[in-house]
């Protein structure tokens, strides 16, 4: 019998299809409560990785499990967990209502759910239409209907949004929010960070099959920093000043001096008062789609990300925070490039951000 | 596993398919016993023989040989049918573990199947009784001896189809593989094989094996019935005619053919067991 806990257990799954990885030592948790987004660029494995959860993909290592069990294990299980998949669809030529009792019978619920789940995500006018007709929206919100048609505990969705209309990429956004609201997990897959932005409260990321953020939005979100790039005539004399007054700073490989939470303004009255010749000034901010970017990049790059990760034990970032941040795994071991400060300048922020349990030993250096 | 072949009952109940693979099993079987009984040259046998022959029988196996195979092709569409329209993933979801809901449409498919066979055995009887009346059947014991070789035929064929297409999950090479084999391959392959040192084999072929189900009944049946107390100076010639026409192999038991075809089903369907079990769904 399964726990009842409604928590998706990731330990380290793979997949590899042939030759190609698509899901490499996958660790992550989704925890019941809250809506956590699954993101990561187009064939990064999400699909194959939510397949492996569902039992529908066998993993070629590690294990998935809902509730304590793998999915294979659960009895009747679309009374614990249900699902909306691309690639997921009904024969045409059954009605709706026909479709959703079929699968009600093999749930053993009761035949009224059907209705309710149809009126639930507002197909109850096309209830008696055959599926067939049904546009790319209706065909969405059928898939959820079927989803929900055993009540369950734990709802995992892959791009829901595709094919709704804003109006119901709307809709469905409250919905996953009140879902998770009553105590219930959603796990919730997209390539776009943005979608997700104001519907997830916790992020997996994913690049090349492998984890390179597992954490809360918000702490991503506070990585957003801003900082200041300049080249001083006298950059000893201008760090003194500037760590006098408080400020992180970074001496960046072209010479340049990276001021962290700072504005030019500050650092140019700092530099004035300290009496150092500035020539060259620059804002940088990072939003959180370049974020999310910047850490999925590495994907089509075909070489390894350009940041590398710190170990497991530490080594945080010069001007990372006090807790060493969450330590992305190096991407990839081999032909690593030479690590480029501002891109770790990413990595750095979160002042509490979840430390992805890297298995690796020699997962490569610092940062 | 009750709900799953409930469920297994709706999914055949709501779509088409199940009535529009029936008719052709219902026209046929009624038209083989039609035209098989009215027959000109069995009229002039029955006169020569002095009384009633039980050509109604032979109609009837007949007219299973050939409608078997749209239970097989509805039986094949089960699994396949659902990989065709993606909803095996929905099925997965709900059902666990997938020999469960293999199980499921197994049982929910013996049903159809028999609801098959007894079109096809009504169907073929009433164009029996249209074409040579009630003295077409022999007596009643061989009549439901035959049916009910006819009707476990059909059952068996639907669940080879099901074993078959959970096998191969396309739907098209399902069916085309299916109809091919039966109308062409067997019939290759026994030509073949009949000129060989092998020719024994021939009646163990999945076609043979089935159509000799209700053939070796149907044909000694028969003989014996025209041939009465004779029976043991027909010739040789005679079944074997009979046998070409209306399925089975001369001095082959009915109930050979029947482990023989039971043997191929259970291959099918645990194949199709053991490959879907593992199979990834993407």
């Amino acid at each position: 019998m399964h726990d009842g806990s409604g928590r998706i257990l990731v330990q380290g799954l793979s997949k590899n299809f042939g030759p190609i990885d698509a899901v490499r030592n996958l660790h992550f948790t989704v925890e019941p409560g809250s809506v956590t987004g699954f993101l990561g660029p187009n064939g990064s494995g999400k699909t194959t990785t939510l397949r492996m959860i569902l039992g529908l993909i066998a993993p070629s290592a590690g294990v998935a499990t809902i509730n304590g069990l793998p999915f294979a294990q659960l009895s009747n299980p679309g009374t614990v967990v249900g699902a909306v998949l691309e690639a997921q669809s009904f024969h045409p030529g059954r009605t709706a209502r026909n479709h959703l009792r079929s699968y009600a019978a093999a749930m053993d619920v009761p035949d009224q759910q059907a209705d309710q789940v149809l009126e639930l995500v507002g197909l109850g006018s096309a209830a008696t239409r055959k599926t067939g007709g049904f546009s790319l929206g209706m065909r969405q919100r059928l898939a959820l209907a079927t989803a929900l048609l055993g009540d369950p505990q734990v709802l995992v969705l892959d791009e829901p949004s595709n094919g709704l209309d804003p109006e119901g990429i709307a809709w469905l956004r409250g919905f996953l929010k009140s879902f998770a609201a009553t105590g219930r997990t959603v796990l919730v897959s997209s390539h776009l960070l943005r979608e997700m932005e104001h519907t997830v409260d916790h992020v997996v990321i994913v690049s090349q099959g492998q984890c390179v953020y597992n954490g809360d939005l918000g702490q991503l979100r506070s990585a957003q920093r801003s900082r200041v790039l300049v080249r001083a005539a006298d950059p000893g004399k201008l760090v003194t000043a500037l760590q006098h007054s408080g400020f992180v700073v970074e001496h960046l490989p072209d010479g340049r001096l990276a001021v962290l939470d700072s504005d030019s303004r500050t650092v140019a009255d700092l530099a004035l008062q300290a009496g150092v010749a500035l020539y060259d000034m620059q804002d940088e901010h990072v939003d959180l789609e370049q974020l999310f970017f910047q850490l999925t990049n590495g994907q089509y790059t075909g070489g390894a990300a350009p940041w590398g990760g710190p170990g497991p034990a530490g080594g945080a970032p010069p001007w990372g925070p006090p807790g060493g941040g969450f330590a992305p795994p190096a991407p990839q071991q081999t032909g690593q490039q030479p690590h480029q400060p501002q891109d770790a300048a990413l990595w750095g922020a979160p002042q509490q951000g979840h430390r992805r349990e890297n298995e690796n030993g020699d997962s490569g250096g610092k940062a | 596993m009750g709900g799953l072949v409930k469920a297994e009952f709706r999914k055949i109940f709501t779509v088409n398919l199940w009535w529009a693979l029936l008719i052709p099993v219902a026209v046929l079987s009624f038209g083989a016993g039609w035209i098989g009984t009215a027959f000109g040259s069995i009229e002039q046998m029955q006169e020569a023989a002095g009384r009633s022959l039980p050509t109604g029988l032979l109609t009837v196996s007949m007219s299973t040989n050939y409608s078997t195979i749209f239970a097989a092709l509805f039986g094949a569409l089960a699994v396949a049918g659902e990989h065709r329209h993606k909803s095996i993933t929905t099925t997965y979801l709900t059902g666990n573990p997938r020999g469960a809901v293999l199980g499921a449409k197994l049982i929910a498919y013996t049903n159809i199947g028999l609801l098959y066979g007894l079109v096809n055995v009504l169907s073929a009887s009433i164009g029996g009784l249209l074409g040579a009346g009630l003295d077409g059947f022999g007596n009643p014991v061989d009549w439901f001896t035959v049916g009910g070789a006819g009707l476990l035929a059909m059952v068996l064929w639907t669940l080879l189809g099901v074993g078959f297409g959970a096998l191969v999950t396309n739907s098209i090479v399902a069916v085309l593989v299916l109809v091919a084999y039966k109308f062409v391959i067997e019939f290759i392959l026994s030509v073949v094989l009949l000129g060989s040192e092998i020719a024994g084999f021939v009646a163990y072929l999945p076609g043979a094996a089935s159509n000799g189900i209700v053939g070796n009944l149907a044909v000694p049946i028969f003989i014996s019935a025209v041939a009465g107390d004779s029976e043991p100076y027909v010739q040789v010639e005679a079944f074997q005619v009979l046998h070409f026409f209306f399925g089975g192999t001369y001095g082959h038991p009915w109930w050979l053919s029947l482990l023989t075809f039971l043997g191929y089903t259970a291959a099918f369907v645990l194949g199709g067991w053991l490959v879907s079990r593992r199979r990834d769904i993407t």
